[in-house]
C-alpha cells in the first residue's frame, strides 16, 4: 500500500500558526485599507493564507513571506472588486431579481477623506495605500500591482487629484 | 493632502485588531488544500492513460444527483471538474456568497454564461448574446455579434457553454461551467482527451469552419503538480497557429509527464485584433464530444453481478479463471495492447510486473488479490464497471455496506487510511461495457 504523505504535519501546522501570528494582523490592516470593510478584510486575509500556505515551500525566497502575502492580499482584493463590478453590471442589465446586500457603512463615518478614498477606483486606492501606508517605492508598488511604473505614477497622481477635488467639494 | 493621507491611513489601520491565533477553519482549509494537492500530484502524474483516466473522464457526472458511482477508482476526492469558476476555492466562495443572497447571476444559467464570457473570453457584457436550452444540465449558447460582424462572419459564431448545478447548492442553485465547445472548432479525432498518449504527449489539431482575415487559433494547456518539496507548481503552455485555407490547424505536441485528467485545455479562435470569437475548453477528463457526452445520463448503479452485461461478465470470468490458475498466457491475451493501466511506476509489461511481485512472495497479486477484488460487488460509471464498488465513491460517503465490501479485501487500518486521505487507493479492476479490461491497479 502506498501511503500518500499528504497530511499537514504538526510541524507544518505550527509553522502556519506562527506565520499567521506574525503576519496576519498587518495583512488585515492592509486589507481593510484596500476595501474599507473589516469583515471582508478578515476574509481576504484568511483566503490569502490558505492560498499562500499551499505554495509556501515553493516560494523562491521563504523569508519574503510578508511580501508574498502583501501581493496576495492585493490580488485577492482586486479579484473581489472585479467580481463585484461584473455583478453590478449584470444586475443593471437584467434588473435586480435579488438585491445584493449593501456594503456595511463605515462605522466611524468621521472622515471625509476616508469616504473620498472609498470612492477611488480599486487600483487607485491600492496604489495610494501601497505608497502612503506601506511606504513602498513606485517600483515596488508596480511589482505588487503587476503594472509598469508609469501606471503607478498615473494611478497615484489621479487618485490624489480626485481626493483633493472631493475634499474641496465637501468643504 | 499627502501628510493627512498618511496619518489617516495609519489611524484607520490601527482600528483593525486581528486575533493572532489562526482560526480553526483556516487551518482546516489549509490541511484540505495540502491533502488535495498532495493527492492530485500523484494522480495527475499517472492518470493520463488507462482505467484511471477513463474513470476520470466521467467525473463530470459528479454533478448528477446519483448517489453512487460519482467518482471512479483512482481519482482524487477533490478532483475539480469545472472550468469556471476556475478552482474549488473560488467555487466555494461563490457558493457561499450566493447563499447569502449576493451574486444572483450565478443562480441563473444565463448569468453564469455571461460572466464566463466576460471574464474568460474578454467580451463586453453588453455584447454577449445568450440563449439557453435544457433544464439540468443546461447548454447556454453564447455569441458576440459585434465581434462576429467585425470579423466578417456571415453567421453567428457560437460557443456552447455546458453548465451544471453545483452539488449541495440548491436554494438558490449555483451553476458552474463544465466545458465550452465552439461550434466552429472541430478537434480531431473526438476531443483533446483522446490525444494523450503514454508519453504524456498532447497533440491537438482540428479545423475551424470560418477563418476571419488574420485569424489565429490559440491553444492553452495548464497543468499542475507537486514538486519535491511538496509545493504546488502550475505550468502553462500556449501556442498559436494560422489555419490553412481549409481551416485546418495542428499545434506542435506538448509533452509533460504531469499532463493528466485535471489539465485544462482551451482552443480559441481569435481574430486579427486578438479578440476571442469562440472557444473550446475543458478539463482533460471532461468529455467534450458534444451534448451526448456533456449531457450524459447519471451513472447507473449496478447491484448483483448477474446484472452485469454479458461481455463484462465474460471478461471477468476469463480473468478469474486465468488468475486462479496463474495462467500468464491467458491473462496476457486479455490485456489490450494500449490503454491498460497496471502500475504507476513506469513499467512496460504488466505480466512481467505481476510476475515480479508474485516472485517476491509477499504480494500475491494475481493468485489471491485479483480473485478477491473480482469477488466483490461492482459499480458502474457509465461504460466502465469497477470492482470493488466503493472504489467508485468518495470515502466520505461510504456506508456500512461499503465498509463490509472493503473488509473482504482490506484491513481496518487500510480502510481508515482511505477515509483519512479521502481516496481509495487499493486494488481495483475496471472492465468496459464491451468487455475490454482497462485496469487492474493499486496506489495513486
Amino acid at each position: 500500500m502506498i501511503r500518500a504523505e499528504v497530511a499537514l504535519t504538526k510541524a507544518e501546522g505550527g509553522r502556519l500558526a506562527e506565520l499567521y501570528r506574525l503576519h496576519a494582523p498587518d495583512a488585515a490592516r492592509l486589507a481593510y485599507l484596500l476595501t474599507g470593510d473589516r469583515a471582508l478584510a478578515e476574509d481576504l486575509v484568511h483566503e490569502a493564507f490558505v492560498r499562500l500556505f499551499g505554495r509556501f515551500r515553493d516560494l523562491r525566497n521563504p523569508d519574503a513571506f510578508a511580501a508574498y502575502l502583501r501581493t496576495t492580499i492585493v490580488n485577492t482584493a482586486r479579484s473581489h472588486f472585479r467580481r463585484r463590478r461584473v455583478e453590478r453590471a449584470y444586475i443593471e442589465r437584467v434588473g435586480p431579481a435579488q438585491e445584493a446586500p449593501a456594503e456595511p457603512p463605515d462605522p466611524t463615518g468621521r472622515d471625509e477623506m476616508w469616504h473620498a478614498l472609498g470612492r477611488l477606483s480599486p487600483r487607485q486606492r491600492a496604489a495610494i495605500v501601497l505608497r502612503y501606508y506601506e511606504d513602498l517605492s513606485e517600483g515596488q508598488t508596480a511589482d505588487v500591482l503587476g503594472v509598469p511604473v508609469g501606471t503607478v505614477k498615473s494611478l497615484v497622481s489621479r487618485g490624489l487629484e480626485k481626493l483633493r477635488r472631493e475634499l474641496q467639494r465637501s468643504e | 493632502v499627502e501628510p493627512e493621507l498618511r496619518t489617516l491611513l495609519r489611524e484607520k489601520a490601527e482600528e483593525v485588531r486581528l486575533d493572532g491565533r489562526i482560526p480553526g477553519p483556516v487551518l482546516r482549509r489549509s490541511r484540505r488544500r495540502r491533502a488535495l494537492t498532495g493527492v492530485l500530484a500523484v494522480t495527475l502524474a499517472v492518470g493520463a492513460v488507462g482505467g484511471v483516466f477513463v474513470g476520470a473522464r466521467l467525473l463530470s457526472q459528479e454533478t448528477a444527483p446519483e448517489p453512487r458511482g460519482a467518482r471512479p477508482a483512482g481519482t482524487p476526492a477533490g478532483f475539480y471538474p469545472f472550468i469556471y469558476p476556475e478552482t474549488q476555492e473560488q467555487l466555494d466562495a461563490t457558493t457561499a456568497e450566493v447563499a447569502q443572497g449576493s451574486m444572483p447571476m450565478w443562480s441563473d444559467p444565463r448569468g453564469a454564461a455571461v460572466i464566463y464570457a466576460v471574464n474568460e473570453l474578454g467580451w463586453e457584457m453588453n455584447h454577449a448574446e445568450v440563449s439557453v436550452r435544457g433544464d439540468d444540465p443546461i447548454t447556454a449558447f453564447i455569441t458576440n455579434p459585434v465581434f462576429n460582424e467585425a470579423a466578417g462572419a456571415q453567421a453567428d459564431l457560437r460557443t456552447a457553454v455546458y453548465l451544471a448545478k453545483v452539488p449541495g447548492a440548491q436554494d438558490p442553485p449555483v451553476y458552474a461551467v463544465l466545458a465550452a465547445q465552439a461550434e466552429d472548432i472541430e478537434l480531431e479525432p473526438a476531443g483533446p482527451d483522446e490525444e494523450v498518449g503514454e508519453e504524456r504527449s498532447l497533440t491537438i489539431g482540428g479545423r475551424v469552419g470560418f477563418v476571419p482575415q488574420g485569424a489565429k487559433v490559440e491553444l492553452t494547456v495548464e497543468w499542475s503538480w507537486i514538486n519535491d518539496l511538496g509545493g504546488r507548481m502550475v505550468e502553462r503552455a500556449s501556442d498559436s497557429v494560422v489555419p490553412d485555407a481549409d481551416g485546418r490547424f495542428r499545434f506542435a505536441p506538448i509533452a509533460d509527464e504531469q499532463i493528466g485528467p485535471s489539465s485544462l485545455i482551451s482552443v480559441a479562435l481569435v481574430d486579427g485584433s486578438g479578440r476571442t470569437l469562440a472557444v473550446t475548453s475543458s478539463r482533460l477528463a471532461t468529455p467534450l464530444a458534444g451534448q451526448g457526452e456533456a449531457h450524459g445520463s447519471a451513472p447507473a448503479q449496478v447491484g448483483p453481478p448477474e446484472q452485469i452485461p454479458p461481455p463484462v461478465a465474460a471478461t471477468r470470468d476469463r480473468i478469474l479463471d486465468a488468475a486462479v490458475a496463474m495462467d500468464w498466457a491467458a491473462l496476457r491475451a486479455l490485456i489490450p495492447e494500449r490503454g491498460f493501466t497496471f502500475t504507476y511506476g513506469g513499467e512496460r509489461d504488466p505480466i512481467a510486473y505481476w510476475q515480479k511481485l508474485e516472485s517476491r512472495g509477499h504480494v500475491p497479486v494475481i493468485g489471491d488479490i485479483l480473485p478477491m477484488v473480482l469477488g466483490t460487488e461492482p459499480a458502474s460509471l457509465r461504460d466502465t464497471y469497477i470492482w470493488p464498488a466503493p472504489a467508485a465513491e468518495d470515502p466520505a460517503e461510504w456506508d456500512a455496506h461499503d465498509i463490509d465490501v472493503l473488509r473482504q479485501i482490506h484491513s481496518e487500518e487500510d480502510i481508515r487510511l482511505f477515509q483519512e486521505i479521502g481516496l481509495y487507493t487499493g486494488w481495483r479492476v475496471g472492465i468496459e461495457r464491451d468487455g475490454t479490461w482497462v485496469f487492474f491497479v493499486s496506489g495513486d
